[in-house]
């Protein structure tokens, strides 16, 4: 008896077959992948059980999981939507964002001219606060270590010309492409830069490397620390991992700024703020907005120490006075258009640090400028 | 819901065509009905009350139109009959002249209701263009004008009615299917079998690749120029862009016809054909007949037809087909250069038919290269809103004009090599005999893995770029 029925079952799995091939072989194709990503998730593929499976095929792990490949192991992010938790966006109240605003000024324990001040920006209340720092945390500098104040300082000021960038090395995403492809500065310095590139990928991913004397090759940081040399770096680093926590974002640039510094101790790091996004993002998109970008700005710029790690905020250049990036300066609210790479430059020429100026003590720096001013009058 | 999105693919489809196909066939429109409701719904939760008033308001002034000779009153003992309440007069003793006041009425109606959302939407910030209305509403004048001249040749039930307008398949952006062209007029017009239903799954997976891993990468060049500023592109780059930009139309729309095609052909409906490989076609008149060939044959019969259409005096045909190109270019869109599109494409169309006859048939060429070179300049203007923009574009293709300036010349390379392999894919699917060597062979086993294969890779794309609503920007 159980031999006819089997029998029979066969034979009608063979007659689909042989009457809709296609259909029969992706029905059952999306039944062995969708029981594969059952059972995957909950054992090997523990890390997307957090997946809404009433609103997302088991398949959709396999996916997950092959892109995580594609990422050279590191965790994709997965979108807000697929979440059986998602983190969910609040409104914030106006005293709220005030607590925020005064917490920033007091920060201020560097001397005003040695790092330009984060650029704050109009909240729109859409962002995902899930993912940011308590309002009651303020990042502060530290007391001790690479990032902490000696009590010596250098000032911002302008670069006589470009030469100034010959030796510097400009380290970032596709922001830092288009400055690289688009700018006066294509050509007359170096950049290590690629699309989606973030603090986390910087660790294990190749980046193209054009150098100033016409080099352009695929190589990991670790690899271009090693065999190239730089008396100036500047990172900008930050608009692809929005999704991430802000604490995850400041832990890994921290250990970024170290690993440069400790390949290049005489050089001068600049830590620049990340560029803000346009009104219509900001506005609505819980991800993209400049409350979550004016955070990430503040936490980084806390590990500026004023003698060798600075941080400058070309959003001045690139803003308007709401602190959105000025719409007819592009067209994705993301990027600058080719033609306003320059005023990005033009910012960067008028933040420098002369690296023949020792740090000198507030008092030394005082008593330098006074000198300068009593032999100009001679 | 989009026919890409992954909760249509695994969620609503499979669980739609388990209830079709379990439900008798009579209940099969219902079925259709309702669940074409609940697709609408989840995308659209305010304006499906829309739709089912427009429904409701079009079937009944239908009722009026059904004409009284020829009619068939056979009793439709297996379909459900919902029209037992009759709260209008009898159709048999309306006169013509009512007839022609209440087609009239009936075309007000749903044209009044399109323009009314299409200047509202251009004008306002707070009312926005209904999903799929100015599709819905071309079936339902349709739906009218067919019942008026007796193409429609069984007087409709409430249901089918519904199923027709609503039916999912086609809802969000067409095929502009005739409401006897789907067989909705028949008292068995499905096709159940076998062949049919793989043939439609076919479709629907050609489809859903073109769009995924065709359409949408190429068009990730046209976003990227954009983001450039046209200002600053490159010659060679803005014909990259122009054509990225044209490729990426078509085989969207293409594709999203063959899974709408395809999707009907599984519930039963026969294929419909929007797009017959247009570039292939000799001149810009035969494009028109091969591009969005519904929408075409729409405008033909419902406006040019009615207005003459070739039957009267030049003068007369160079006005209809202004007329018509005018609204065509309208309906795509509100803004100033859709009406520029439309009748630059009337007048090319006017100048072809009257002034080249001779030449292009002559030198064939000149008929490729209008279909070539100037369709995808329509295009510019076609894709940008904004005219000075549009002048920097062609300041860029036509750079003896000296609009603009290149910031790298060399920067189409770059692109060249990313985006080559989608140009020179998008080439050869242009080429009909591609198309039809891939019919002729679907049963061979090598073509069905393929299509399997092309599935999987469409559907990794499909989970992997969820919830990124910048999914053509790679930061």
């Amino acid at each position: 008896m159980e031999k006819s029925r089997f029998s029979e079952f066969i034979s009608l799995i063979k007659r689909t077959y042989e009457k809709l091939p296609l259909f029969f072989l992706l029905v059952a194709s999306i039944l062995i992948m969708s029981l594969i990503g059952c059972i995957g998730q909950a054992t090997r593929l523990k890390k997307f059980s957090g997946i809404n499976f009433t609103k997302e095929p088991f398949f959709a792990v396999l996916a997950f999981q092959v892109k995580d490949i594609q990422n050279g192991g590191e965790d994709v992010m997965l979108p807000a939507s697929v979440l059986k938790n998602p983190v969910t966006t609040q409104k914030v109240s106006k005293a709220q964002l005030k607590k925020e605003k005064m917490a920033l000024k007091e920060r201020q324990v560097i001397p005003q001219g040695v790092n330009t001040p984060v650029v704050p920006a109009v909240d729109y209340g859409v962002t995902n606060r899930g993912i940011m720092v308590d309002e009651s945390t303020v990042f502060t500098t530290d007391l001790k270590g690479l990032f902490a104040p000696d009590g010596t300082y250098r000032y911002l000021t302008k670069a006589k010309n470009d030469d100034y960038f010959k030796d510097a090395l400009f380290i970032g995403d596709s922001r830092t492409v288009g400055l690289s492809l688009w700018s006066d500065l294509t050509g007359h310095t170096n950049f290590f830069c690629k699309e989606s590139m973030s603090t986390i990928g910087i660790r294990t991913k190749e980046l193209t490397f054009t150098g100033v004397d016409g080099e352009s090759s695929s190589m990991t940081l670790d690899s271009l620390l090693s065999t190239h040399k730089f008396n100036k770096v500047y990172i900008s680093l930050g608009i692809n991992e929005m999704g991430y926590p802000v604490m995850d974002y400041y832990k890994a640039y921290r250990e970024l700024v170290t690993k440069i510094h400790t390949a290049y101790p005489d050089a001068l790091i600049f830590i620049q703020g990340n560029m803000h996004v346009g009104i219509g993002s900001s506005q609505t998109n819980a991800t993209f907005n400049n409350t979550n970008l004016v955070q990430r700005n503040t936490a980084i710029a806390s590990l500026a120490n004023g003698r060798n790690i600075f941080y400058i905020d070309p959003n001045t250049a690139v803003c308007d006075s709401d602190g959105n990036l000025i719409a007819e300066y592009t067209t994705d609210e993301v990027h600058l258009k080719a033609a306003y790479y320059n005023k990005w430059v033009q910012y960067l020429r008028e933040n420098t640090i002369d690296p023949a100026v020792k740090p000198m003590t507030v008092e030394e720096t005082k008593a330098a400028k006074e000198a300068k001013k009593n032999a100009k009058k001679d | 819901m989009a026919f890409t999105d992954i909760f249509f693919i695994a969620r609503f489809l499979p669980l739609f065509l388990i209830a079709y196909y379990l439900a008798p066939n009579k209940y099969k429109d219902a079925i259709l009905f309702g669940g074409s409701l609940i697709f609408y719904a989840y995308g659209s939760k305010k304006m499906v009350f829309l739709l089912l008033v427009l429904v409701i308001a079009n079937y009944f002034l239908g009722r009026i139109l059904v004409k009284p000779k020829g009619v068939s009153e056979v009793s439709l003992p297996d379909l459900m009959d919902l029209d037992k309440v009759s709260i209008l007069p009898d159709t048999e003793a309306i006169s013509s002249r009512k007839r022609k006041l209440v087609l009239a009425l009936a075309v007000l109606l749903d044209a009044g209701v399109l323009i009314f959302f299409k200047v509202g939407a251009l004008t306002t910030t707070t009312i926005a263009l209904p999903l799929g209305l100015s599709f819905y509403i071309f079936k339902m004048i349709s739906y009218q004008a067919d019942l008026y001249t007796g193409k429609i040749k069984m007087r409709p039930t409430f249901v089918r009615t519904a199923a027709y307008f609503t039916m999912f398949p086609q809802i969000a952006e067409g095929p502009i299917m005739g409401y006897s062209q789907g067989n909705f007029d028949r008292l068995h017009g499905r096709t159940y079998s076998y062949a049919h239903f793989e043939a439609g799954v076919e479709q629907a997976v050609c489809g859903i690749a073109m769009k995924l891993l065709l359409a949408d990468r190429i068009g990730i060049l046209w976003n990227e120029i954009g983001k450039i500023g046209y200002e600053s592109i490159s010659t060679p780059l803005a014909w990259m862009g122009m054509f990225a930009y044209t490729f990426q139309l078509y085989f969207d729309f293409w594709g999203y016809s063959l899974i709408a095609s395809g999707l009907g052909m599984m519930l039963g409906f026969p294929e419909v054909i929007n797009f017959d490989h247009p570039y292939a076609s000799r001149s810009i008149g035969e494009f028109y007949r091969r591009w969005h060939a519904t929408l075409g044959t729409w405008f033909k019969n419902y406006i040019y037809f009615p207005m003459g259409g070739s039957r009267v005096s030049t003068v007369k045909i160079i006005r209809n087909l202004l007329v018509v190109w005018a609204i065509t270019g309208l309906w795509h869109g509100g803004t100033l250069n859709f009406l520029v599109w439309g009748l630059v494409l009337g007048l090319i169309i006017i100048l072809e038919k009257f002034l080249l006859k001779g030449l292009m048939a002559r030198f064939p060429i000149w008929g490729r290269l209008h279909v070539w070179i100037l369709i995808p300049m329509t295009w510019v203007v076609f894709a940008i809103t904004d005219f000075s923009q549009i002048g920097i574009y062609f300041g860029r293709l036509l750079p003896f004009f000296h609009v603009g300036k290149s910031l790298d010349h060399m920067d189409w390379v770059l692109y060249l090599k990313q985006y080559g392999p989608y140009f020179i894919a998008s080439i050869i699917l242009c080429f009909p005999g591609v198309s039809n060597f891939v019919r002729k062979h679907r049963k061979n086993p090598i073509m069905i893995g393929l299509m399997l294969l092309l599935f999987w890779i469409s559907m990794f794309f499909a989970v992997t770029s969820q919830g990124n609503s910048f999914m053509y920007f790679n930061f």
